[in-house]
This record gives structure tokens, C-alpha cells and sequence, in this order.
């Protein structure tokens, strides 16, 4: 309201009526209205024009005048209790009125810029406040300038009743105080009651009003009608809203201007008997009265009360004068009268400081504040500032005003203040905040509930969300306790919960909140039954990280499987989906595949379980118990919640304790077909608190699309599914599959492979990518262990008839990938089950990581999926176990023999490994060392089936982390066949799992890419063994682990392939010298020794050589490098020990071979014989025929040639300077020369 | 010696906010309560009318307001970002509180370049903390 409005409306004179109780009952019986509600709406005049002159000369015109009636027995002041008790009911049904809980966002609006004044309570309190006020001591404003006498009609003496009626009134407590003079205008009303019905009463009536007016005045007597209408609701005037608008609430008690009771209203409402007429007559009555009488009548008294103040310019008394004339000049519109007014205020302030008058000294600058105001002066009075929109300086003032009021005023108050403040620009939030705070607290105080609530509201719109953790916590707190005051629990458990994140309090108060949320909760479910499900804070769930798991077309073993990208598994996949190649799609597929992505939505299968990985966390340091942890969900049929038929959910229960966090997978299973879709997550909060979180399905967005990310993810945020009727599903499990391998172990591993589906399935065929990993053609040999599958394979009967046996054994695919197919009349019904050997045999030491991927077919037809896909991925660790190096040299003492090295490593920290087998696969045979002969003997046999070989026993033990040397001899191809005991534990090299992966090492050791090539193929005919291809050794070993209880264990077998193993220099031609290593002579009788030697040659390639041998080329020779040495001294005791010769040791019979394995060496041993440091004096001669050519030596063909040499003294002797050259014509003139073998020759003196 | 360091957000909301005195729990609501209640003097400081057009603003605010225990300092960066330390005694040159600010400054902006912090959220990473308790423990 414009306080300008204000003021010219409620400052404005009074009339103080006195009616008799006659004319009160007419009035009151039948209309419900006392005699002053009846005249009050009519005390407004607009149309007037009625010229005064108070002070100076000049005259001006009242245009609107207004009147305010007042009762006298009503006008006093009511006590303060009463006031006060009647201005709370105000408030609160003010605020019952206007939704003060429905708080308005501050923030909102101040962005928009409309901040409203939206407590209209603090309106009608200051309406009613001021009513309160009225009639005080000091207050002269509501003090009566005239006096309306009413008589009823028919009372017998009108003139002497006007007269009782005047004396016996009550009067104001100015008046009765004698402050007042007693003598102000009077004016008298008889009303004429018509529903008496009496016959002439009216003209009885303007009878009397006659002899009235002749005795009191003709201007001062009028007569009025009422009550002429018939009662009758249907012909009310409907002015009902018009006598309700000046109707004020009663104070017990009565006072302030209203009686303490009102009259009942009638049936018909208010003013029911009422017609126009009336209501016509009231008004004329009172235009009349305020023109004739009332305006003149002021009009003189402010004149002569301008004349005393100047007169006399002081005197204590004067207040009244002053005010009434103040009050006439106040309605006057015209601004120079605010000016006198003003003039004489100040005159007279002066006088009230100096008599020490306070309360009137306050009285007249309240009066001059605003006389001032209307003359637009300057003041800082709150009401005023915010007119002029000094909101700063009215919330100033208004916070001054508060202290010291009590709190329904001190709560107003602060509201207005901190209202104010937002007006302020910039404006002051937090600032308003605090006063809102402040104001919610008083209102509080003094019980008005939603008033405290209201400001609490407007607070936490100012402060929710921004982490003022604190603050957020006070407000939730006092208005969750309020609401619950107020019986809005739900708001109250909305509060409440807003308080549960609370990891900065301390540990008690965390726990506290929990309980006073659940004990809300819990009242809340009292009082309405099932609370619908909450966004509870707790636990945090973190929404970005959650992933969807199902299976559709493709099913993944295991969540290693899932993090290959698709395309990998595209890859892998393609021998089975020949139409799927990428490289294939052409753009219609890229066209429904972008259709299906539109669509957002996944495929799933029924009777399948759906799951969503979730992190949930606990920010407290209180321990929180989930129950009841479910996915939320939408059937297409309209199903959800808990499980039905449609669906299955699958409830978790779990406790987190004091900050811990964990991944929870939620699953569900659809049962039905239809579209599905994941809506969030529920759960029950430690018994009570039903929490709900809603997924956000979020936009795919460009970048997503077309990103690295693979489609998988993709795929994982969306949440929709389309559910087909049930399907086969083959799941796999790896039972025996460790996580540890060593280097070249041989495991098997069952590979289980069961249908878990509602239907049966065939056609499978697997795909295996690593080409370590095996699977055995058949599955019969799954009971025994790892060794008697791999020794039994030629004790097996064929075919046992309980195994099964794949279609195709396998075909290998280019980079070792191996594709199976079962037989396509294999069907595996639902619930059974198919066992299968897969053998693996890593190669590499690190880890090995294969991925298995298989296919099958539901055995019926079922809609939209014709096969399904599964996909497996393991990854093992592979140490090194045995590392081997072979080598292999040429044996001095045969022409066909060679010496095998084997240095063998044992990687292994803590486990001995036992060598058992060495076989040699083809037409090389090999054989221990101790063994003179090359056919072997009890321990070594020979492989007489497809591939052939040889194995023995090394019976060696590799201590952990050492290294030694094993010395075996190579019979090479040409070597007859011996007959060897078949043992149980020996490894036939033709066992299919061996035979492979010796094929695939090869490949893989080769690099070859042999593209469709079948195992079967590789195995039948194996590589043909030239003279120049080396031996394929084979060396198997079993870990003897040392730990208690490993004989429980079967024990751990490992192979290690050895290809192509050659000789490191090649030799076309071998030659060797044999002769008597010691001669006797005597020289004595004969002082030259001849000594005989046969010099055997043999031609190792597969072409026909010529050879020419020549002896004794002298020390001039380029080629030949004689360096014949001279032994001094007969006997073997000069030999210095290191000069071992070579070849003695080797081959020596009664040597076991495993003595020469000298443990931790890691060097040769001398095999050259160190040539001593003797100059080179030849004390021998090549004789007879030295030179030897030999034509035509055939292939693998042995010759020997005859020589002589001549010795002159006694001693030990080497003999060397034989030179063999040898060309071979067909291999393109291949020539050389070679120094034959030194021969030591010991020439003793026969006695 | 430094008790408390604050990030305020340009919406006035705190995003980091830390007390250093060893101290009973109390402390952080009475650190929250300062610093609220400093976001008016800067407010009133911003607000402050430039004394010539071609005045640069200082984003060194001074002594917002002392209290009867602690001292009130304040920086606002040209993002509008307040930064907040609370002091148990008042520093003998001004120029060293420039320096603590601009160091907090520094600290603040390497820690909102990490690309995976999203602004106007509360500062967790430990790095800034770090870094400024390293800046509170050696002062100048």
C-alpha cells in the first residue's frame, strides 16, 4: 500500500457515535451490523467541494473527505495482552491464509528481478497493530472531533433521550481524563425501524424529528429509514462484501474500536434487511452531516486554535488543540497546510522538550515525521525510507526496532528487514539469510510455526547446494524437527535426509542423523502407510561408473573376455559367420546396424540373468546395512517392482562398513518376452529407509560414436532390452586351469561345456587362438592323468566307445588358430553336459593369454537369433622352467656318430626338475654314451611306428637354479634299427597332443604361415629327413615340487622341442684315423719305426665326391698347416694334466654318462687338444704311398686309405699334416681341404 | 601463522575450505562461520568504487575484518574466485601476505587445470592440498 494512500486514509477525523440500545437491537437484530458499521462504508466522500480557509487568507476546496466511526463504549485501548494474544491469531490466520509455507526462491526471483513483498501477514499485522494503538494515552489521533447521537424512532422523548444518551455514554480516556474539552460538535440520528410494521410509525418518526429539530437544531437532527426490506436472502442488495470490508476482527474484551462481540449475522447475511433506499438515506444523512456541520465546524476550530498557538505560543494544553487542528489540515490535500501544520509541530516539540513531556514530545514527532513526510521532506523513518527505496536505511532501522520487542514483532519485523535487504543492490543474500534465520528463530518462539517455517525455507533456497555444510545441516535440521512438529513428516524425512551426507561431523552426530531419519521414517510409515521409495544420499552411489551385463547373441565366459574389443572377437569369429567378415559388410549393413544403435536397445534373452555392476560407497563413519539391493525395472507388459512372472529380480543384501566401498552386481532375469527396461536401483537402508536412484539415460554423443571406445561399452549404457524367448546358451568352465604354468609344461585341462539354457543346441564348433592351447580330437581320455594320456596313445584302443569324437580334428587357420567342429547331430539337451580335454603347452616364459570363442545353434527355430556365440579369455603366467641348448659336434672316434650337447638350465627357484625322456623323432636315432654300440641297450628304445625315434632315460636331476651339460651321441638316418622294451612311462613321439605341438612349434619357430593346413595332414606325412636336416629332439622333465602333500598332485610334465638340431660346422667329409696307439720297437735292432695308420673317410652328403688325401705335406705348405709335435718324454706322467686329449675320456666304457655332467660348469671342456709350446720339430715322416685319390666316393659311402710313417726314436707322437681335399662335381664344383685328425702315437723301446 | 584456507567459488560457495590448528572439532564450524561471514567485506571491497577510471583492481583485498581471535584476509582472483586465510595474528608486512596469496593463487589454478576436475566443484585433490599446507606451514 502507498504510504502516502496510507496516511490520508487512516489519519482522518473520527466520529464517536452513541447509540441507545433501541436503536443498536433494530439495527443489529435484522442485519447483523452494529450502528457504526452501518454509516462506516458511507464515510467516504469524493465528490465534495468544500471551499475552507483556515489560516491566511486564501480559501481552498476539500475535494475527498473521510470519516472514520467509532463506537464510544469501543473506544479505548485494549490491554496488552489481549492485543497481543488477538495480533497472533491475526498472523497466524494471515499466514494460514496465504500458504506462508510455500516459501518463494529467493535466488529465482532476484534473477528475474521480481522480488515480491510476499508476506501480506506482515500487512494486516501492522493494520491490526495500529488498531491496537489507538485510543492511548498520549494518542490524540483517534480522538472524536464530533459525536453522532442515535435514537431509535420511536423512542417517547427523543430531545431528553438525546441528552441522557450523551451523558450516560462512555467516553474516550482522553475526554474522561478531562484532557479533552468536553464541548465538541454533537449530531443527532433517529432511525426508523420499518420492520416494526407499525401503521404511520414513520410519519410518528418525522413527527419527532420536527420537534427535535426545533429543539437542538434544524441542521444537527436528521432521520434515517432502515429496515424496509423483507428479509428475504432472494432481495438482499448483495452489499454483503461492502459491510464485511469494514468489519475489523474483535479483541477479547472489546476496545480499539470494535465491540467485543459481534451481533449473529442473519440468515440472509449481512445488511438483510436493507434496501437501496436505506442505504440511500444513510448516505444522504452523513453528506449532510460532514458539508452542513462538520467541515465548518473544523474549519473554526482550526482557526482558533492557530490564533491561541500564536497567541500564546506555549502551553501544555494546547497538544489536543494542535493535533485536532493538525488532523483537519492532514485531510486537506493541499501542501501549504502541511506547512503551518509544520510550523506549529515544531513550535510545539520545542515547548514538550522543555517541560520534560516525553511521551507528547514523542507524540508530536511521530506527528511531525509525518506532516513531514506529506511535505516531502527528509526523515529516517523505515516505512518512509522504503517508500523512497533506502532499503539499506530501512532494514537499519528496522533491525534497531527489533531488540527490543517481543518476538511475534521482533520475527516481523527481521522479516521486513531482511526483505529489504534483497532489495538492496547489489542485494545482500547472505545478509538475508541471517535475518531470515534470525526472524525463523522468533517466529518460532512465539509458536508461529509456519511462519518460522516459511523463513527457514527462503533460507535454505539461498543456501541448498552450495556446501556450506554447516548451514545446510542447521536449516535442515531445525526445519526437518519443525516439520515433524507441524505433522508433515514426509517433509520432515525430506529434511532430515538432506542431512544425511555428513562426513565432515563427528562420528556420534553422523550416527544420530541416521537414527533421527529412520525414527522419522518410521513414523512417517505409521502415519500413511508405505513411504514411496526416497533419493537417499546413502550410500553414494556412483552413477557414471555403472556397467550393464548381458547376454545376447554373445555370451562372455568371463569379464576377461569382455575387455577385448569387439572387432577382435569379429576377428577370431569369422571362419564361423563366413557372411560377418568386417571386411565383407557393405553399407546396407552399416545401415541397419545404425538402425539397431537408433533404436537404443539391447537384445536379451530370457531366462537369462541381466546384472549391472555398481559402486556403492559409504561416506559416513557409521556402518550401513543394505537390504533388499534390486534393480528397478519397466516390463513392456507393465510389470515392475519385486518378481512376478514377467521377471525375476535378484535381491542382494549387503553392509558397508565405516567408508568402505564396494562393487555390488545387481542382477534380474527376464522371464517373458518383451521390452525391458532398467530404471534404477532400490534398496532398504538399515531396515526402515526404502532409497530409490533413478539412471539417467544419457545421450550417445558424436564423439562416443565414432570413438575408439569399442561398440561393447557402447552397448553397456543403454537400458532398454529387447527380450527374445528363451535360447540354448552353452556355458564353459576351465576346472582345472591354474594360474600358473611353467615354460613348456604339458597341462590338461578339462573344458566343461554345458547348456545352461531352456533349449537344446547343436552344431558347436570351437575356435582355440593361441596355438599353445590344444583340444584333443576325442574326449576318452579324461580320467587318467596328464602322463598316461600322454604315454598311453599306443595302447589305446582306437575308438573306446563311450568317447566322442569331433567331426574334424581340427583344422589350423593362419596365425595358429585352431577351428573344431562336434558333429552336427551332436545335440546337447538342456542341462547336459560335454567334457573335453584341452591341452596347453606354453612356449614363451611371461604369460600366456588365448582366447577361445564358440558357436552353436538352438536345435529349433527361434526368432531373431540363429546362433550364439561364446566367448572365453585366459590368461595364465607362464615361468620359465628348463631352459635347453643343444649342440652338437662331430664324434673324433666314428665316421658316423656325432656328439650331442645338451646344456640344460633349470629356471626354477625352488623345484628340482628331473629329466626323463629324451627322444629323437625321424630317422635320427640318439643314444646315451655309455652305450658302445649304436643300437642301445635296456634303457633306450626305439620308435618303430609312424615317425619313429628314439628315446632314453636321462635319469639327470636339475637342482633348482643350476646348470649343466649332458653329453648324448646322434646315430645320424642311415643307422640300422634296434629292437627297444616298450616302457609305460615313455612319451611316444607319435601321440597326437605331442605330434602337435611339436608341428606348431615348428611353425611358430619358423614363421611360416601355412594357411589351411590340417593337423592330420602335418601328422601323415611327416617332414622327409634329408642327410642335411637336422634331428628333432624332443626332452621331457617333471617337476619334483617339494612341498608337503605334492604327491597329491599329479606330478607337472613338461616337453621341450629341440628343431633341427645340426651339427655346427658342417662336414662333407668326415675322416678319422685309426692305428695301434702304442708300438714297440727296438730300436736298437732297427733305428726307423713304421708305424701304420688307415685313414677313414667317409662321404656325409648325398652327391658323390672325389676325394684326395695327401700326407706329410711339409710345414712349407700354404694349405697345410703341420704343426707335428714332439712329446719329450715317454710315458704319460709328462703330460701336464690340462693337455687332456681328446677323445680318450669320451666314450670310455664304464663311464656313465650322467658322471660327465659336471654340475654348475658352464664351459666346454678342452676338446682340442692344447698344442704344447715346443717348437715344432717333426721327428717323423710320412712314407710309402702319401697321397691317396679316391675317385668316385658314393654317398654316405666309407673308404679308408692306407699310411705309413716313419718314427726314429722312442716318445709319444702326434701325427698330423694329412690333408683331404674333396670336390663334389654335382654340387657345383663344392671343394675344400681339411687337415685330417691329429693321431697320437706312442712309440715305446721294446726290451 | 595461517589457521584456516579458503576457496570461494564465484558463487559463493566454499570449494575448499581447511583449518590448520590443532584443535578440537569445533574449529571448523567456527573457520565456516569467518569465512561466511568475510565473503561481506569482500563483497563490500569489490563493491568499493574505483578511485580513477584508469585504476587497476588489486586482487589483494587486505584485511577484510578482524575478529577478537583471528585476522581476516582476502584475495579475489579475476574469475571472481575468493581466497580466504584466516590468521591468529596479523602479518608484519603486507607485502608477504601478497605473496602467500599469490602462491595460493598459483596453486589453485594448477590444480583446476587438471582436466579432470570439473570447475565450481569442491577441490579434492591432494596435490592442492598439499600445496597448501606446504604454503601455510612456511608462510613467507
Amino acid at each position: 500500500m502507498d504510504f502516502r494512500n496510507y496516511i490520508t486514509q487512516e489519519f482522518t477525523p473520527v466520529v464517536m457515535v452513541v447509540s441507545s440500545p433501541q436503536a443498536e437491537a433494530a439495527c443489529q437484530q435484522h442485519n447483523g451490523l452494529t450502528v457504526v458499521d452501518l454509516l462506516r462504508p458511507y464515510g467516504f466522500f469524493h465528490h465534495l467541494s468544500v471551499p475552507v480557509r483556515t489560516v491566511g487568507d486564501t480559501a481552498y476546496r476539500i475535494k475527498e473527505f473521510r470519516l472514520r466511526f467509532f463506537a464510544s463504549a469501543d473506544m479505548f485501548q485494549p490491554s496488552q495482552e489481549a492485543a497481543d494474544e488477538y495480533l497472533k491469531g491475526v498472523v497466524s490466520a494471515s499466514a494460514t491464509e496465504h500458504k506462508a509455507h510455500e516459501a518463494q526462491d529467493v535466488l529465482q526471483a532476484l534473477k528475474k528481478d521480481e522480488v515480491a513483498d510476499s508476506t501480506p501477514w506482515f500487512n494486516g499485522y501492522r493494520k491490526e497493530f495500529v488498531r491496537t494503538l489507538a485510543f492511548g494515552e498520549h494518542e490524540t489521533f483517534d480522538h472524536p472531533i464530533a459525536c453522532l447521537l442515535v435514537l431509535h424512532a420511536q423512542a417517547e422523548d427523543p430531545v431528553a433521550d438525546f441528552g441522557d444518551l450523551f451523558k450516560s455514554a462512555p467516553l474516550p480516556p482522553l475526554m474522561k481524563a478531562g484532557l479533552m474539552e468536553h464541548k465538541i460538535l454533537k449530531h443527532y440520528l433517529l432511525l426508523h425501524d420499518d420492520s416494526l410494521k407499525l401503521d404511520g410509525s414513520y410519519l410518528k418518526a418525522e413527527e419527532k424529528l420536527r420537534s427535535v429539530r426545533a429543539s437542538l437544531g434544524a441542521s444537527s437532527c436528521h432521520l434515517a429509514r432502515i429496515n424496509s426490506g423483507s428479509g428475504d436472502p432472494a432481495c438482499t442488495l448483495g452489499y454483503e462484501g461492502l459491510w464485511k470490508a469494514h468489519i475489523r476482527g474483535s479483541i477479547p474484551g472489546g476496545g480499539a474500536g470494535e465491540p467485543a462481540e459481534r451481533p449473529p449475522v442473519p440468515a440472509a447475511g449481512l445488511g438483510a434487511r436493507l434496501t437501496s433506499a436505506d442505504v440511500d438515506s444513510i448516505s444522504k444523512f452523513l453528506e449532510d452531516f460532514t458539508v452542513r456541520a462538520l467541515l465548518p465546524h473544523l474549519e473554526g476550530r482550526v482557526r482558533g486554535l492557530n490564533h491561541q498557538v500564536t497567541a500564546t505560543r506555549r502551553g501544555l494544553r494546547n497538544q489536543i488543540k494542535t493535533l485536532l487542528w493538525r488532523k483537519s489540515s492532514a485531510d486537506s490535500p493541499a501542501a501549504p497546510d502541511y506547512h503551518t501544520a509544520l510550523s506549529t509541530l515544531r513550535l510545539l516539540s520545542s515547548d514538550y522538550k522543555i517541560d520534560k513531556a516525553w511521551r507528547n514530545y514523542a507524540g508530536v514527532q511521530e506527528m511531525l515525521g509525518l506532516t513531514l513526510f506529506m511535505t516531502g521532506g527528509s526523515m529516517s523513518e523505515a516505512e518512509y525510507s522504503r517508500q523512497h527505496g533506502q532499503f539499506g536505511e530501512a532494514n537499519y532501522a528496522l533491525m534497531k526496532a527489533h531488540f527490543q520487542e517481543e518476538n511475534l514483532r521482533a520475527a516481523l519485523l527481521l522479516e521486513q528487514a531482511a526483505l529489504y535487504l534483497l532489495h538492496i543492490s547489489p542485494p545482500g543474500i547472505r545478509k538475508f539469510a541471517f535475518h531470515m534465520v534470525l526472524a525463523g528463530l522468533r517466529f518460532n518462539a512465539c509458536d508461529q510455526k509456519q511462519l518460522g517455517l516459511s523463513a527457514y525455507r527462503q533460507v535454505l533456497g539461498v543456501y541448498a547446494g552450495r556446501q556450506w555444510s554447516f548451514i545446510e545441516e542447521h536449516l535442515h535440521d531445525v526445519l526437518g524437527k519443525q516439520s515433524r512438529e507441524a505433522g508433515d513428516l514426509e517433509a520432515a524425512v525430506q529434511h532430515f535426509m538432506a542431512m544425511l551426507p555428513c562426513a565432515h561431523s563427528p562420528e556420534h552426530w553422523q550416527a544420530h542423523y541416521l537414527r533421527q531419519f529412520l525414527e522419522a521414517v518410521q513414523q512417517a510409515q505409521a502415519a500413511k502407510g508405505e513411504l514411496a521409495a526416497l533419493e537417499l544420499p546413502l550410500p553414494s552411489l556412483n552413477l557414471d561408473r555403472m556397467t550393464i551385463f548381458f547376454d545376447d547373441q554373445v555370451v562372455h565366459a568371463n569379464a576377461e573376455a569382455l575387455k577385448y574389443p569387439e572387432e577382435h572377437w569379429r576377428k577370431l569369429e569369422a571362419p564361423f559367420l563366413p557372411g560377418s567378415d568386417a571386411s565383407l559388410s557393405s553399407w546396407l549393413d552399416g545401415a541397419s546396424r545404425n538402425n539397431l544403435a537408433a533404436l537404443q536397445c539391447n537384445t536379451a534373452v530370457a531366462g537369462e540373468t541381466l546384472g549391472v555392476d555398481l559402486e556403492l560407497a559409504n561416506p559416513l563413519a557409521v556402518e550401513l546395512q543394505l537390504a533388499h539391493l534390486r534393480l528397478v525395472y519397466e516390463h513392456e507388459s507393465g510389470a515392475s517392482g519385486g518378481s512376478n512372472a514377467y521377471v525375476q529380480v535378484l535381491e542382494e543384501a549387503l553392509s558397508l562398513k565405516a567408508g568402505a566401498r564396494a562393487r555390488v552386481r545387481l542382477k534380474l532375469r527376464p522371464l517373458r518376452p518383451g521390452l525391458l527396461t532398467l530404471k534404477g536401483v532400490e534398496w532398504l537402508l538399515n531396515g526402515h529407509a526404502l532409497g530409490r536412484r533413478m539412471f539417467t539415460v544419457r545421450k550417445r554423443t558424436h564423439r562416443r560414436s565414432n570413438s575408439r571406445l569399442p561398440k561393447q561399452r557402447a552397448a553397456n549404457h543403454i537400458l532398454t532390452f529387447s527380450v527374445l524367448p528363451a535360447m540354448p546358451r552353452l556355458d564353459v568352465a576351465l576346472d582345472d586351469l591354474p594360474s600358473r604354468l611353467l615354460e613348456g609344461e604339458m597341462h590338461r585341462a578339462p573344458l566343461l561345456l554345458r547348456n545352461t539354457g531352456a533349449m537344446p543346441l547343436q552344431s558347436i564348433r570351437m575356435l582355440i587362438s593361441h596355438p599353445d592351447v590344444h583340444c584333443n580330437p576325442d574326449n576318452s581320455d579324461l580320467g587318467a592323468d596328464a602322463m598316461a594320456c600322454l604315454a598311453g596313445e599306443r595302447s589305446r584302443p582306437a575308438s573306446s566307445s563311450a568317447s566322442e569324437s569331433l567331426e574334424e580334428p581340427g583344422l589350423i587357420l593362419k596365425a595358429g588358430q585352431q577351428l573344431y567342429a562336434w558333429s552336427p547331430g551332436m545335440v546337447l539337451a538342456p542341462g547336459q553336459q560335454l567334457s573335453w580335454p584341452l591341452w596347453l603347452h606354453p612356449r614363451t616364459p611371461g604369460s600366456l593369454t588365448f582366447h577361445c570363442t564358440w558357436y552353436y545353434e538352438p536345435s529349433g527355430v527361434v526368432e531373431g537369433m540363429k546362433h550364439r556365440l561364446l566367448r572365453l579369455t585366459q590368461t595364465i603366467d607362464v615361468q620359465a622352467a628348463l631352459r635347453v641348448t643343444p649342440s652338437i659336434s662331430i664324434c673324433q672316434d666314428d665316421l658316423h656318430r656325432c656328439l650331442l650337447r645338451l646344456d640344460v638350465e633349470n629356471g626354477q627357484a625352488t623345484s628340482p626338475i628331473a629329466l626323463r625322456q629324451l627322444s629323437c623323432s625321424g630317422s635320427w636315432r640318439v643314444s646315451s654314451l655309455s652305450m658302445e654300440g649304436p643300437h642301445g641297450s635296456a634303457d633306450a628304445r626305439q620308435e618303430d611306428e609312424a615317425g619313429g625315434g628314439t628315446s632314453l632315460d636321462p635319469q639327470v636331476v636339475v637342482a633348482p637354479l643350476t646348470r649343466l651339460s649332458l653329453f648324448f651321441h646322434l646315430h645320424p638316418p642311415s643307422s640300422a634299427t634296434g629292437d627297444i622294451s616298450a616302457g609305460a612311462s615313455w612319451i611316444p613321439l607319435a601321440n597326437q597332443v605331442v605330434q602337435y605341438f611339436k608341428t606348431q612349434g615348428r611353425l611358430t619357430r619358423q614363421g611360416v604361415l601355412m594357411t589351411r593346413r590340417s593337423t592330420g595332414d602335418l601328422l601323415a606325412s611327416p617332414p622327409p629327413a634329408p642327410l642335411g636336416w637336422g634331428a628333432d629332439l624332443m626332452l621331457a622333465w617333471e617337476l619334483r615340487e617339494q612341498q608337503a602333500g605334492a604327491a597329491a598332485r599329479p606330478a607337472r610334465l613338461g616337453i621341450n622341442h629341440l628343431y633341427n638340431c645340426k651339427m655346427q660346422e658342417a662336414v662333407p667329409v668326415r675322416m678319422m684315423v685309426h692305428g695301434e696307439s702304442v708300438v714297440r720297437h727296438g730300436f736298437a735292432n732297427d733305428g726307423m719305426c713304421l708305424v701304420r695308420l688307415v685313414l677313414c673317410l667317409r662321404n656325409c652328403l648325398d652327391q658323390p665326391a672325389s676325394v684326395c688325401v695327401e700326407a706329410g705335406a711339409g710345414p712349407g705348405s700354404s694349405t697345410l698347416d703341420s704343426t707335428g709335435s714332439w712329446c719329450a718324454a715317454p710315458g704319460s706322467s709328462a703330460l701336464p694334466a690340462h693337455a687332456s686329449l681328446p677323445a680318450i675320456p669320451l666314450g670310455t666304457p664304464g663311464v656313465p654318462a650322467g658322471m660327465l655332467a659336471t654340475l654348475g660348469s658352464t664351459g666346454q671342456p678342452d676338446s682340442g687338444a692344447g698344442p704344447l709350446a715346443l717348437p715344432a720339430t717333426p721327428d717323423y715322416v710320412w712314407c710309402g704311398r702319401t697321397r691317396a685319390n679316391i675317385p668316385q666316393l658314393e654317398a654316405g659311402q666309407t673308404s679308408q686309405v692306407e699310411l705309413q710313417v716313419a718314427v726314429f726314436g722312442a716318445g709319444t707322437y702326434e701325427l698330423t699334416g694329412v690333408g683331404v681335399s674333396w670336390t663334389y662335381p654335382d654340387l657345383d664344383n663344392l671343394h675344400a681341404t681339411k687337415l685330417g685328425p691329429p693321431f697320437l702315437v706312442t712309440v715305446e723301446e721294446a726290451a | 601463522m595461517i589457521v584456516c584456507a579458503a576457496v570461494i567459488g564465484q558463487a559463493n560457495n566454499p570449494l575448499y575450505l581447511e583449518t590448520f590448528q590443532p584443535g578440537s572439532d569445533d574449529d571448523a564450524l567456527k573457520f565456516h562461520y569467518i569465512v561466511h561471514c568475510s565473503l561481506d567485506a569482500v563483497d563490500e571491497k569489490v563493491a568499493m568504487p574505483k578511485k580513477s577510471p584508469a585504476d587497476t583492481a588489486d586482487p589483494y583485498l587486505g584485511m577484510l575484518y578482524p575478529t577478537e581471535d583471528y585476522k581476516v584476509y582476502g584475495y579475489i582472483s579475476n574469475t571472481k574466485m575468493k581466497f580466504i586465510l584466516v590468521l591468529d595474528e596479523p602479518v608484519a608486512r603486507e607485502d608477504d601476505m601478497r605473496m602467500i596469496f599469490k602462491r595460493f593463487h598459483t596453486a589453485y589454478v594448477d590444480a583446476v587445470s587438471n582436466p579432470f576436475y570439473t570447475g565450481n566443484t569442491p577441490i579434492t585433490s591432494p596435490s592442492f592440498d598439499a600445496s597448501v599446507r606446504a604454503i601455510v606451514s612456511t608462510p613467507v
